[in-house]
């Protein structure tokens, strides 16, 4: 079964909602990344990723997003962000990086962004 | 009875974490963070001596998952540990629980019609560890804090998540279990610990739960004295300083 295609129960334009519909759709992407708390299945996967990703039954959107190293299309084939921040992590990439893939600018540009708000 | 003397509620972004393992405090980028907290500390180190903290946080991945996930769930462990949660920093030090009053929040709460998960084994992420070594850089060092502690945990990782007016409701709920804590001194799983918050009288203070906003840990500290004490409350919000998990 998949998930029946409906209006969206929330909405705030600009903002993924992480409700059942992704939830449904993510499933297997976020239960990989919550494996990445351990230190040897960060390893397994760096050896082989696909393997692990296999390993893991990553539908082939969800692999693609992986491989494309971009928060967006993980975030749309249903990837939550604090698992995604622990796959993010392997890569070196921390939450500003994130932000940055987010908003569409450099990491520099997204980190003066968050000093001027604060200030 | 015990006695609710503030609350305190902090930014917890996993990068303070890092900031710590790298011993970037005196960065300039991180400096006024830190710096920040001075007034807390000394509130807490040297006007106050809080025995249990009750600490409302959110979870990101350590402790739960998404194949049960609970909208409020209650520490009733004796022992909360830090673990790693995907980055490879170090784990801050395990913190003590304060099981008598656990178990008395949720003899409470669910006496109030709160559905709640109780929870006799739980790991703790940034969002209990950080506030923690924020407050007491010395217990960070030294990996023992000078609190107990009872996390209650809301979801704010799957929606629906509760609403901002059910939180307001939970933190009420919260305040009537500890105010009528009456304890005969069973706070402790550690044997060396002292536990005061026993036969003390009872005042405090309130604050809201922080609802379901995300980065954000509130806590309520409590500990013996006389019920004359004002109410408190202190917050550092670094807004942004480290952007959103």
């Amino acid at each position: 079964m998949t998930a029946t295609p409906r209006t969206r129960r929330r909405e705030i334009p600009g903002t993924v909602i992480f409700d059942g519909d992704l939830a449904r759709i993510g499933y297997a992407l976020n239960r990989m990344c919550f494996s990445f708390n351990a230190a040897e299945c960060r390893e397994a996967f760096l050896l082989d990723e696909e393997a692990y990703m296999t390993r893991y039954h990553l539908t082939d959107a969800q692999k693609e997003a992986v491989r494309s190293r971009q928060v967006l299309s993980m975030i749309a084939a249903g990837g939550h962000p604090y698992y995604l921040a622990k796959l993010a992590g392997i890569f070196g990439l921390d939450m500003q990086d994130i932000g940055a893939q987010q908003t569409g600018v450099t990491k520099e540009a997204f980190r003066a962004k968050l000093v001027a708000a604060g200030a | 009875m015990a006695h609710l003397i503030g609350s305190i509620s902090t930014s917890h972004v996993p990068a303070i974490g890092g900031a710590l393992a790298r011993q970037k405090q005196q960065d300039p980028y991180w400096k006024p963070f830190f710096d920040a907290y001075g007034k807390a500390r000394e509130w807490l180190g040297r006007e106050e001596h809080p025995d249990v903290v009750v600490i409302l946080h959110n979870d990101h991945g350590l402790n739960f998952f998404l194949d049960k996930m609970p909208t409020f769930a209650v520490g009733a462990a004796d022992v909360y540990r830090n673990a790693d949660e995907g980055w490879g920093i170090p784990p801050l030090a395990e913190a003590r629980g304060c099981v008598d009053l656990s178990w008395h929040i949720v003899e409470t709460l669910v006496e109030d019609e709160f559905d709640i998960t109780t929870c006799q084994e739980a790991l703790v992420d940034h969002s209990v560890s950080l506030p923690l070594a924020l407050l007491w850089p010395e217990g960070k060092e030294a990996g023992e804090w000078p609190v107990e502690i009872v996390p209650v945990c809301i979801n704010t990782v799957l929606a629906p998540y509760p609403s901002a007016a059910r939180c307001y409701r939970l933190g009420q709920s919260l305040r009537r279990a500890i105010e009528s804590w009456t304890t005969t001194g069973a706070c402790s799983s550690s044997p060396a610990a002292a536990c005061r918050t026993s036969s003390t009288e009872s005042v405090p203070v309130s604050s809201t739960s922080p609802s379901t906003c995300n980065s954000w840990t509130a806590w309520w500290a409590i500990r013996p004295g006389s019920p004359s004490i004002p109410t408190k409350t202190w917050s550092n919000s670094p807004a942004l300083r480290g952007s959103s998990c």
